[in-house]
């Protein structure tokens, strides 16, 4: 899995790539909890676009970023699901509960 | 299925407070295993009749424990693990809906073993590191695309494999990396005529027994990290069997091909009807 940081002034988009599972969700876990908590982003947008798989731990690890975000009054924001995410996301019952959008440009202007 | 009036009784308080005091909000009934109602919760039981359709949709879904609860004007069908809610009806009735997959008639490959034979398809020797996972799921991605099961089952197939060996991983064997998981699958062949009829994996491993009560799964309506892997298992599979033997954790878990639609396939490819 890659994740490639885009900063801007107070928010960043994180572009993730590969399979989100055991092996791999920790560092997203690592970088997402780091973006919100310790750079106080006020928004976090996470690119799923080219994410093939995600399973549990994987959620786990988005929930917990979801969490850390509205502890610190910030925003967590996903887009460009894939339908393999789109279904773990509706198989949690999550698809509610996160901000989701289509696409980078929907995202952006939320 | 038809509505029929059955006896209901009201949730009896196992915890101690008394029905519809303030604090007796959470009521942990042990029918339920780890789910909680409030106290407006009815309880459907089977009335003693044999023709009672409550008790045959209980026989039908055994061995998962089923469970019709009226929590505030909605019917709640909870099984071990699976939390559905369905349109309900007044206190006076109790609508009892068996699950779809469960309700197809004589297609539907049964749970008796005893009528199919199965056919080695692959084995895997693995170590508890998830760097393998990905190798698993592709592996088993393969091997489903062989017996040409539908995107979505094949998905399914993939996402139950991955969560149970990171299962294994994490609490079997609790992180530990370098330990032994055997996993093998096997096709499923309808004995009567000779079709193909699903996909059987099973998982062993040598670590920690797993506790039961951990097995139950836990509600959605929270949302907080984990808990998550065995929820997806037991939606994505048609059967999930955990024993132990020998000092060894067995999970069994069965995904049953769907009838072929009559323009397509060839013989070998269509499932047992």
């Amino acid at each position: 899995m890659q994740i490639v940081a885009r900063p801007s002034e107070g928010w960043v988009i994180l572009d993730l790539s590969g399979d989100i599972d055991l092996a791999h969700s920790p560092t997203m876990r690592k970088v997402l909890l780091g973006e919100i908590k310790e750079k106080h982003m006020a928004k976090v947008f996470l690119n799923l676009k080219n994410v093939r798989y995600i399973d549990s731990s994987g959620i786990a690890s988005l929930v917990e970023g979801l969490k850390a975000s509205r502890d610190q009054g910030s925003r967590l924001i996903l887009f460009g699901l894939s339908p393999a995410v789109r279904e773990v996301m509706q198989l949690s019952r999550l698809q509610k509960i996160f901000e989701i959008y289509e696409d980078e440009e929907q995202a952006l202007s939320s | 299925m038809e509505d029929r009036k059955v006896k209901t009784r009201t949730l009896e308080n196992h915890e101690g407070a008394a029905p519809g005091s303030p604090a007796n909000h959470k009521l942990q009934c042990n029918l339920c295993v780890g789910y909680e109602l409030s106290p407006m919760c009815r309880v459907a039981q089977p009335s003693g009749s044999p023709k009672c359709k409550y008790r045959r949709a209980m026989r039908r879904l055994q061995p998962q424990k089923l469970l019709v609860v009226s929590c505030r004007g909605k019917w709640h069908r909870l099984l071990a693990g699976n939390h559905a809610v369905f349109p309900g009806s007044t206190e006076q009735e109790v609508r009892v809906r068996v699950p779809r997959k469960n309700m197809k008639g004589s297609h539907k490959p049964s749970k008796n073993r005893d009528r199919y034979h199965s056919e080695l398809l692959l084995r895997l020797e693995l170590e508890s590191n998830p760097e393998a996972l990905s190798l698993v799921r592709a592996t088993l991605e393969r091997a489903a695309e062989s017996m040409h099961f539908p995107e979505a089952d094949l998905r399914a197939i993939v996402r139950s494999v991955d969560e149970a060996v990171a299962n294994v991983i994490r609490h079997a064997y609790k992180g530990r990396p370098g330990l032994p998981i055997t996993l093998s699958c096997h096709k499923l062949w309808c004995k009567d005529a000779n079709l193909m009829g699903g996909l059987e994996i099973l998982l062993e491993d040598s670590g920690e027994p797993a506790d039961p009560q951990k097995l139950q799964g836990r509600p959605l309506e929270e949302v907080r990290p984990g808990g998550l892997g065995l929820h997806f298992m037991r939606q994505s599979m048609d059967e999930v069997e955990f024993s132990r033997k020998n000092d060894k954790n067995l999970l069994r878990m069965v995904k049953y091909l769907e009838p072929a639609r009559p323009e397509t396939g060839e013989k070998e490819n269509r499932p047992c009807r």
